[in-house]
């Protein structure tokens, strides 16, 4: 059951991770003028956040 | 089944099917439901805001529709507690069996996900499961949505301008539809039949140079460029507002123009004794509104937190998610658990919500095409979409809470 939790919030995790670093770097961008460089870098590491979380989130499936 | 029944119920399909919208468009419709208005954010119950603070920044507060269903979910609960709890019997009455059997179905939910921790966890998700589930189940009575006050033209097509103005658009009169009902009043009905019942604010009406809305007078008519004219002599307006000649024969008194031509051929039009305006209804299942779900899940993740904070005090709980001890990944995994903290709060307002509020369209739409039977079954999905979205949102306070004070090191 505890490890099922984990799967329930994936979704988000997912899509909060990315916009949110979209998000970041286009505030870094309105403020230095370096459209899109910085968003091209949250969108990075938002997709391997992103990445990271939904490991953890399978490994404890993928190890069996 | 037996002859008479299958007769019984294929009369009951036909007749919801041709009184509905689908008669409607073959000219047959009789039962058809009215169309409430679809609206978002919750409305006011009194025309003015209950305190005016005249500050942009908070904003008036006004008593909204779903304030009021939820205070009156409150009474309920409260009442029922009393009453069960002042005469509490060995053998169980039906107010408290009923009670028991709900209590008795969460605490065995609660011992399987949170154990140890059941008792600790139990009164808020009790709490959670009972205020969710009044609330989704008197949420489709009769009477919630249905029974109102009338907001005049005026105001509907100001709040248009209110909302154009703050997406930097222009308001457009033809998207602005209004209820039309005979006379108005502190109480008014949704009234019956379907689409007759609707017109477009740009019939009848028109805006003064200074955004007002006046009546179109008797004998005028608006030209495309929203200009007052004489109607010319021997015409008449049609529904969409063009220019046709009066028909040979015709008594030229019986043709007002299309905003006071009373004839049953055309009902889109107004006669004298009806009011346009737009229903405001004095109640509303409260977790349409997205405030209500968002205050329920802040309460819930604040509750989680103070548990875990109290099991495993304030650095071992912090520890999750702030963590430079063991190198850069973690750290990560610490902000990943934070994103998720936050994901976790959005889902719970966004299910519950979504749920409750695509059911009320579904409702809505489904009186519109198949009324009288063919809702029934929906209503029934209803009661169980309430019960389910209640379910879910207190086991999974239970299991996000057992989760959050279980150590870092056992995972």
């Amino acid at each position: 059951m505890q490890t099922l939790t984990r799967l329930i919030g994936l979704g988000w995790l997912v899509a909060l991770s990315i916009v949110s670093g979209i998000m970041l770097g286009v505030w870094i961008d309105g403020e230095l003028g370096s459209s899109p460089l910085f968003m091209l870098i949250g969108l990075a590491l938002g997709i391997g956040v992103a990445a990271l979380g939904a490991y953890r989130a399978l490994s404890s499936f993928l190890n069996r | 089944m037996s002859r008479p029944v299958i007769l019984v119920v294929l009369i009951g399909i036909i007749v919801s099917i041709l009184g509905g919208a689908i008669g409607n468009a073959f000219g047959l419709g009789f039962l058809g439901s009215p169309i409430a208005h679809i609206q978002l954010p919750a409305e006011p119950v009194f025309p003015k805001p209950f305190i005016d603070t005249g500050s942009g920044l908070i904003g008036d507060i006004t008593i909204t529709n779903t304030m009021v269903a939820s205070w009156i979910t409150i009474v309920i609960l409260a009442a029922v507690t009393f009453t069960v709890n002042r005469k509490i019997r060995e053998v169980p009455g039906r107010i408290q069996g009923l009670a028991e059997v709900t209590f008795e179905f969460l605490l065995g939910l609660a011992r399987n996900i949170a154990g140890d921790n059941a008792r600790r966890f139990f009164p808020l998700a009790m709490t959670i499961f009972l205020f969710i589930l009044v609330n989704n189940w008197i949420g489709i009575l009769p009477g919630f949505g249905t029974i109102g006050w009338v907001e005049s033209p005026e105001k509907v097509v100001h709040h248009a301008e209110v909302k154009a103005e703050k997406d930097h658009g222009h308001v457009n009169l033809d998207t602005v539809h209004l209820q039309v009902f005979e006379g108005t009043g502190p109480i008014v009905l949704l009234p019956p039949g379907s689409i007759d019942n609707h017109m477009k604010v740009s019939q009848g009406y028109y805006l003064t140079d200074d955004g007002g809305l006046k009546d179109v007078p008797e004998g005028q008519y608006l030209d495309d460029h929203g200009h007052l004219k004489d109607i010319p002599e021997g015409q008449y307006l049609d529904d969409h507002g063009h220019l046709k000649d009066i028909p040979e024969g015709e008594n030229k008194e019986n043709w007002y123009g299309y905003e006071r031509k009373v004839s049953k051929e055309t009902p889109n039009l107004l006669i004298k004794s009806q009011t346009p305006g737009l229903l405001i209804p004095y109640l509303r299942s409260a977790n349409s509104d997205l405030n209500t779900p968002l205050a329920l899940a802040l309460v819930a993740m604040v509750m989680i937190h103070w548990w875990a904070f109290s099991t495993l005090g304030v650095f071992g709980h912090l520890g999750k998610f702030i963590n430079f001890k063991q190198g850069p990944i973690m750290f990560v995994v610490g902000i990943l658990e934070i994103i998720g903290e936050l994901a976790r709060i959005v889902s719970f307002t966004f299910r519950l919500f979504g749920n409750i509020f695509a059911g009320e369209m579904l409702l809505i739409v489904m009186a519109f095409l198949l009324p009288v039977i063919g809702i029934i079954p929906f209503l029934g999905m209803e009661l169980f979409v309430g019960f389910m979205q209640a379910t879910v949102f207190a086991v999974l306070t239970l299991l996000f809470g057992s989760m959050a004070v279980a150590s870092h090191d056992e995972h």
